[in-house]
């Protein structure tokens, strides 16, 4: 159109055929929506059903818009694409968190964060079963059985291609445990099953001072991602240190000994999700972080064990957890707190130092830093830290280090829960405000299929309540460890009475979740914390799956 | 050098060259035809806007130029509106379709910015019942439909 036109142009006179918002054309909707996304990211779900036309907008630019949402919100969440090792062998049953389709999909990790930052998820508590009842219940086909010296076989004959299924995250931890050797062999059929093939959960054997709920943990297990299964190990050794290398089938069996290894007890370990750098932690007072190398990473062979140390960093005292994500590693000990480092530079971002009052404080020093766990797991936006309160566990945010909320790792029993005197509520509500109570605890009612549950309660007390008092704090159960699946949207922890609890963050009135148990034998004393790793999966129909080892 | 911008109504206005030139169409025009006292036709903006636009570009006549790569983060973007942007925009909502159209148009960005975060701002808060009452949209979904849609959407509900 020249300016100098004899006529007035009149092609573009505003033939509207209705006033207000109608006369916008379509890109300048999409840019309200850009910024309703960034402003208000829950709003974005609401005007997908103002209408059609709004819909279809919404739909066609889902992932730019909640991808906006989502930096925006959450401006630590890294959403590029993990680039994974060419010599991946990645089965559908190793698929771990950023590997998979889902966690590319920013609404599901928008949800996963939002759940997070507004305290909603579903909560499952699994209470210990009586052995008779899982003799009689479950249909287990027990497998290779070899236990030979202190290790253990294990088979977990999930069915591995789901149909249609997106299997969420998969996620293996160990806890230590006090249960006796010999009893985690077994598999389940979730109905459709028919092709075993195996995810290969390390089940270590048991020695005799197996006892530990103390501050270092008696084993520990990661699985490395994008390999075969490939798993590192350690566990408790009169001679010190001890890392060991399982493949697969768990037959092979390497300790990792390195001049640079660590000096003493190792405490824990974690994998990124690439599966390309593992740390781990000891009471050496060191982190080391390992590179995985290639030939470790490919299948089986004893061959690729050596993996190289590539930083060690002082921090002075022992230190008893270790956590890894995008770059930052986390160590926590008992002193000092926890802290977030950067692991290419090794400068420190963050120190972790809970808030306690002094009767709290006096309460940690005098009785409870026995039962104390250091624990900690880092996502993308939040760092969960176990709290020095007991059955408490701390949910801090990754970008400023504050202190966000607790949570109570497993519900109180009712009776507990009633014995809440009048002043106590009002604390607790002060501390949490509005937004307490919002975790859902999942009606065990709703179990289908094989049925272990055995709920404790049904209760909603699940979100963090600082101010419980001093007599209840000896009846709230101890945290053991706690494992984050590398999604972020599922917790679970292990508590010292054997309960599990797991909390799945971003999901509202799902369907209907199996719970199926391997079983645990009962021992003598008070621990009887059995569970090693848990596997989540949901399957077409959209019923969740929950497979507790 | 003052430029002339006549409107839709036929309405002229003289506005500054470094005013006028906030419209990136308006300077592409002069860039386009070089100096000329002829008025340059904006046929898709009537005289009240028109109004509104200059002056808003008058007010932001210094403001530096915005670089597009920086807009595009979303981490980096601010959500704040400006104390007296909020004044300006504070018009009923035919006004401000009509200026957000005209911005638009005329290319102005900071302006439609602004104007995006306005109409976000008034979407916050609302269920898709106020959001259809406020901007007078028909709800042209079935039954059926609707009630998928909010089962797709319930998890973002707060409860």
């Amino acid at each position: 159109m020249s300016p100098h036109s004899p006529h007035k142009l009149h092609i573009g006179h505003p033939t509207i055929p209705t006033l207000g918002i109608h006369i916008l054309p379509n890109e300048v909707l999409l840019a309200i929506f850009i910024h309703v996304a960034r402003i208000h990211p829950k709003a974005l779900s609401r005007i997908a059903q103002v209408c059609r036309h709004w819909r279809r907008i919404t739909t066609v630019f889902e992932p730019h818009l909640w991808n906006t949402a989502l930096l925006s919100t959450f401006p630590l969440a890294d959403f590029e694409p993990h680039h994974t090792s060419p010599n991946t062998n990645q089965g559908p049953g190793y698929i771990l968190g950023s590997g998979c389709e889902a966690s590319r999909d920013w609404k599901t990790k928008f949800r996963i964060h939002s759940g997070w930052a507004s305290r909603q998820a579903q909560n499952y508590v699994v209470g210990p079963c009586r052995p008779e009842t899982i003799s009689s219940a479950l249909r287990f086909h027990p497998m290779v059985e070899s236990g030979q010296e202190d290790r253990q076989h294990y088979h977990n004959h999930n069915h591995h291609s789901l149909p249609q299924g997106t299997q969420d995250d998969i996620c293996a931890s160990s806890s230590s445990k006090s249960t006796s050797p010999n009893q985690f062999s077994g598999s389940y059929n979730n109905g459709r099953s028919s092709t075993p093939s195996s995810i290969p959960v390390a089940v270590l054997g048991s020695n005799d001072d197996a006892l530990s709920c103390s501050l270092c943990t008696y084993s520990d297990l990661c699985v490395i991602p994008h390999t075969d299964g490939i798993c590192v190990r350690t566990h408790r050794h009169a001679e010190g240190a001890r890392m060991q290398v399982l493949d697969r089938t768990m037959q092979c069996c390497v300790a990792v000994e390195d001049v640079h290894g660590h000096q003493d007890l190792v405490s824990g370990m974690a994998v990124n999700d690439d599966g390309t750098v593992l740390v781990s932690s000891s009471i050496d007072a060191t982190v080391r972080v390992w590179l995985v190398q290639d030939a470790f990473r490919s299948r089986g062979g004893p061959g690729g064990a050596a993996a190289d140390l590539y930083t060690s960093r002082d921090l002075g005292l022992g230190v008893y957890a270790v956590a890894l994500q995008g770059g930052v590693v986390g160590s926590g000990s008992v002193i000092e707190g926890y802290q977030l480092h950067d692991v290419a530079t090794g400068q420190l971002l963050l120190d972790l130092d809970e808030p306690l009052l002094s009767r709290e404080h006096f309460r940690f020093e005098s009785a409870d830093f026995q039962h104390y766990a250091s624990r900690m797991a880092i996502t993308e936006t939040v760092v969960v830290t176990n709290s020095k309160l007991r059955g408490l566990l701390c949910v801090w945010d990754r970008g400023s280090g504050k202190l966000l909320y607790r949570v109570r790792a497993c519900p109180l029993p009712t009776t507990t829960a009633l014995r809440c005197n009048e002043e106590d509520m009002e604390k607790t509500r002060a501390c949490s405000r509005s937004n307490r109570q919002k975790m859902m605890t999942h009606n065990p009612d709703e179990m289908v299929g094989v049925q272990l549950m055995q709920p404790t309660n049904n209760i909603s007390q699940a979100i963090g309540d600082a101010a419980m008092d001093g007599v209840l704090q000896d009846e709230v159960e101890t945290i053991h460890t706690f494992k984050l699946s590398s999604s972020g949207a599922t917790l679970m922890c292990t508590m010292c009475d054997g309960r599990v609890s797991l909390f799945e963050f971003g999901k509202l009135s799902q369907g209907p979740t199996k719970m199926l148990r391997l079983p645990s034998r009962q021992v003598a004393g008070q621990h009887q914390c059995g569970y090693s790793a848990w596997i989540w999966s949901k399957d077409s129909e959209d019923q969740q799956q929950l497979v507790l080892v | 050098m003052p430029v002339t911008l006549t409107s839709l109504d036929d309405v002229k206005f003289t506005v500054d060259k470094d005013v006028a030139e906030r419209s990136i169409l308006i300077k592409n025009m002069i860039e386009d035809v070089g100096e000329s006292d002829s008025p340059i036709p904006l046929p898709n903006v009537s005289s009240a806007v028109l109004k509104k636009v200059i002056e808003y570009c008058e007010h932001h006549r210094n403001d530096p130029v915005q670089v597009q790569d920086e807009t595009d983060d979303p981490r980096k973007r601010s959500n704040d509106i400006e104390e007296w942007d909020m004044k300006f925009m504070a018009v009923d909502q035919e006004m401000l379709f009509e200026i957000i159209l005209a911005a638009n148009y005329l290319d102005i960005k900071p302006l439609l910015d602004v104007g995006c975060k306005t109409v976000a701002n008034i979407i916050k808060g609302k269920t898709p019942e106020e959001i259809r009452k406020t901007f007078n949209i028909v709800n042209d979904f079935t039954p059926e439909e609707e009630a998928q849609i909010k089962k797709e959407n319930e998890w973002a509900e707060d409860r």
